[in-house]
């Protein structure tokens, strides 16, 4: 094991501010972008302001992927953070989705009839 | 295996301030990695109630008893978009300030810090309020709890995402009393961003929750 793969409880492995540099901005930055995509999400639900017909859904789908990156790897540091950490939580999501996927097509979720029993 | 090594250089000087230090082989303390496993484990959670929610929302059509009644019109009609949104805005901020009240404390500012903490939790505290706010207004008009699948999958769901918050911000003010007491400094900042990772999570989930629950028809 590398010197550079060890560290302390309660500490991170580089202590110094050198090691904590001031992202103050940055986070601002994605704050704000953070919410113009809300905004855009909001107004795909009013039709009559702005109708995104079938892209709607897909739409929807990649502003929240976005939010969601977003937030996790400049909020929750993952972009500078250990490996490690990243893959634990992909893990986590990668799993949740497969299950659920899985669940959702066992109940039929995806057939245009509802065909679950009564 | 981990207590027979040694500390990297730059860091040990630390390790003597701490009676605690001790190394872990990861290159993470044992506590940031037990909240992300924790956080992994939780997508589990929240993933199962967003597939009920989907499952019972689409079956709320042929849900025997209830086709073309008037409580089968009660469902997504009632959401009011704007306020949900704005409540979004006001967690995915409160996600800003946590973030900001962390940095401050590694640079020592402990003023920030505690002022960030406490627009965190505030933020929080005003998410909470919209949620009690919309949970009042939907039984007032006749969704309760158990009025239908769909009621039922959607305050569950939704009930668990503002249990999280409410636990948020009972730990963001713990925060706030360590450091009023002087246990928190930069020292320790790592406390402070395992409880910002819980915040940020609960914020992820809303993300999710927004779009799947409010926004698709």
């Amino acid at each position: 094991m590398s010197a550079e793969a060890t560290t302390t409880i309660g500490h991170d492995a580089d202590h110094s501010h050198e090691a904590h540099p001031n992202r103050d901005m940055v986070y601002v930055k994605v704050a704000a972008i953070l919410a113009v995509i809300t905004g855009i999400e909001t107004f795909t639900y009013f039709e009559s302001v702005v109708d995104f017909g079938r892209l709607t859904m897909p739409l929807l789908i990649v502003c929240m992927g976005a939010k969601f990156y977003l937030i996790a790897a400049y909020f929750m540091h993952l972009k500078w953070d250990k490996p490690i950490l990243r893959r634990t939580f992909m893990v986590g999501i990668v799993l949740a989705l497969a299950v659920y996927i899985i669940t959702l097509t066992a109940f039929r979720f995806w057939d245009a009839v509802d065909v679950m029993p009564k | 295996m981990a207590e027979t090594m040694t500390a990297p250089a730059g860091t040990g000087h630390h390790a003597e301030h701490d009676d605690h230090a001790h190394v872990t082989n990861t290159g993470i303390s044992n506590e940031k990695l037990g909240m992300w496993l924790f956080l992994g484990s939780e997508c589990l959670l929240f993933g199962g109630l967003i597939s009920t929610f989907l499952l019972y929302k689409k079956k709320l059509n042929t849900f025997p008893g209830f086709e073309n009644t008037t409580v089968n019109k009660l469902g997504a009609n009632l959401f009011d978009i704007p306020f949900t949104s704005v409540s979004s805005f006001v967690l995915l901020m409160s996600s800003l300030t946590m973030v900001l009240s962390v940095s401050a404390l590694q640079r020592d500012d402990l003023r920030r810090t505690r002022l960030w903490l406490l627009a965190t939790a505030l933020l929080g505290s005003t998410f909470l309020a919209g949620q009690v706010y919309e949970f009042t207004a939907f039984v007032k008009e006749g969704l309760g709890f158990t009025t239908n699948i769909f009621s039922s999958a959607f305050f569950t769901l939704t009930g668990f995402h503002g249990a999280h918050v409410l636990i948020g911000i009972i730990i963001l003010m713990t925060m706030y009393a360590l450091s009023m007491r002087g246990r928190l400094s930069s020292r320790n900042a790592e406390a402070l961003e395992i409880a910002g990772l819980y915040w940020h999570f609960v914020d992820v989930v809303w993300v999710v929750i927004f779009v799947v629950v409010y926004l698709i028809k």
